[in-house]
């Protein structure tokens, strides 16, 4: 089965990451924008990380078969950064034009403080100007009291609550999401946030209808093959095969798909892979047989 | 409006899909009174909103121009509409950064676009820098936007770059038939480097790149004439 993991961070994750994924099953990604463990000190390595979303790391994704979308935005920890908050205001109309651009995230809390709410309220209002979906990130301390304060500040804006992903969802926060008409989110992981027993409960519980599944791996103690690990165990506790297929690959192409930036038509034919291909001088090969596939499931040729 | 810019402008909008004519019209509406904003919108939205389809035969005023459209998209051609509409009415002092602007902040798609107008803009010497650092791509889109069904290297690169950029072309395994101008440029120095090329390629155990051989006939063609 195809499966799309669409919260997960492969600028910090390697080659080998890739090949597990698509071995797994993954042929579909999208990378949010998120900060980079080391604050930031200037508004350039911002823009040079817009880039690398759209340019390297997408490139990167399709040497291994895999589609890579990204959403762009101004993520709550550095939102809380006057020195750089207004300068990624400035840039994202851009860059939120661009092809593979999907919606706007993630954003939202993270000490749910003013001028977090402030750049929250800003950029909801960005998507409305850019007709896009928006990806918000949930706290991970307060996540209850956080969610709820972000479900009022969506309710607020007056846009259409099927148009937010409420993301890194658990057992406290997933009904009022539902309710609120958002969907909701959950972040596998390792040790914290939801693991995939946990998950598939939930599944049972509230029913498939816009859950989504995603690993957030980054670069922290993270594992980028939880989607499909969440498959088995949802296969292992009787779930049927409709509502694995719906939850992990329909419905997040039925989310990002309101951008109107994706044909949906296109996304059943695999990625074909070139591994000889380059960009801006860089191959993802260091000195092994570029690996040739063409997209028709045939056996990849070294 | 100069019968080229008008040409292009008027091609664009007959290969657009119908959906997107509209919003195709107001942003060259835009570039074509100066409006940046109108430009950088163009740039980054054209792929989605235009697609990739091939333009097909160029009406005759762009084919009897500078510009080779045979491999233009439609996002091409109207990126270049609106870059090549843009500067006939900008400033002097903001072109340069303005196509450097749309350069290093743009994607793949958008650089190629900007290399594709270069023998459209007018002022040559102006773009020679943004031209030589295209050069040091390894993407081929990028790379083949510059070197292939291009003039503008043949026409205005120093043959320190043209020769760095055929050797680019023949390392990265395009096709140097298809760049623009070359036979014209085939000097010493460049005999000399494809000489060296064949040696270490030999030296190695691989194989040489048809390009070398058809490079060295030209040569002989040359002198011939």
């Amino acid at each position: 089965m195809k499966l799309f993991d669409p919260h997960i961070h492969m600028t910090s994750r390697t080659t080998d990451d890739y090949e597990a994924m698509y071995q797994a099953g993954i042929r579909a990604i999208v990378e949010p924008a998120f900060w980079l463990g080391e604050p930031r000190t200037h508004i350039g390595t911002f823009e040079d990380y817009f880039l690398s979303l759209i340019g390297w790391e997408r490139f990167r994704a399709s040497q291994f078969g895999i589609k890579h979308l990204c959403t762009m935005g101004l993520n709550p920890k550095e939102a809380n950064n006057p020195r750089l908050a207004e300068g990624v205001m400035e840039l994202l109309p851009r860059y939120l034009e661009k092809d593979g651009v999907v919606a706007v995230g993630e954003i939202g809390y993270d000490d749910v403080t003013a001028t977090e709410e402030k750049y929250l309220i800003a950029q909801i209002e960005l998507a409305r100007a850019h007709a896009l979906p928006v990806l918000i990130h949930t706290p991970h301390r307060n996540k209850k009291a956080g969610t709820e304060r972000t479900l009022a500040v969506i309710k607020e804006s007056a846009l259409d609550p099927g148009l937010f992903i409420i993301d890194h969802n658990n057992e406290e926060t997933i009904a009022g999401t539902l309710d609120a008409g958002c969907w909701a989110g959950h972040s596998i992981y390792p040790g914290t946030k939801m693991d995939e027993g946990r998950m598939v409960a939930l599944i049972q519980k509230y029913g498939q209808e816009k859950i989504i599944v995603n690993s957030a791996a980054d670069w922290g103690k993270s594992d980028p093959l939880k989607v499909p690990k969440t498959t088995a165990k949802m296969r292992e506790m009787g779930l049927s095969e409709d509502v694995i297929k719906t939850v992990c690959w329909d419905n997040p192409w039925e989310f990002f798909a309101q951008s109107g930036r994706i044909d949906i038509t296109s996304i059943e034919q695999d990625l074909p892979i070139d591994q000889t291909q380059l960009h801006a001088d860089n191959s993802v090969l260091r000195g092994q047989s570029p690996m040739v596939q063409d997209g028709s499931g045939a056996p990849a040729q070294p | 409006m100069e019968p080229l810019v008008r040409a292009l402008v008027t091609w664009a909008l007959e290969v657009c899909p119908a959906q997107s004519g509209a919003w195709l019209a107001a942003r060259l509406e835009g570039t074509g009174s100066g409006q940046v904003a109108d430009l950088f919108q163009l740039f980054s939205a054209a792929g989605r909103r235009l697609g990739s389809d091939s333009v097909g035969p160029a009406p005759a005023a762009v084919a009897q121009s500078a510009l080779i459209t045979a491999q233009w998209t439609r996002e091409d051609l109207a990126r270049v509409s609106g870059l090549v509409e843009w500067m006939e009415s900008a400033e002097p002092q903001v072109r340069s950064a303005t196509l450097e602007d749309l350069y290093f902040r743009g994607s793949g798609a958008e650089k190629r676009a900007v290399l594709l107008a270069l023998p459209a803009l007018g002022e040559p010497e102006r773009w020679l820098s943004l031209a030589v650092e295209a050069c040091r791509t390894n993407s081929l889109d990028v790379l083949r936007a510059i070197a292939c069904d291009n003039v503008y290297p043949a026409l205005h690169f120093p043959e320190l770059h043209m020769n760095q950029m055929l050797l680019k072309v023949l390392f990265l395994g395009l096709n140097v038939e298809h760049v623009a101008g070359v036979a014209g440029r085939i000097t010493p120095q460049l005999l000399i480097d494809l000489q060296q090329f064949r040696a270490e390629r030999e030296a190695a155990g691989r194989g040489v790149p048809a390009g070398v051989d058809w490079l060295t006939n030209k040569a002989k063609e040359n002198e011939t004439v």
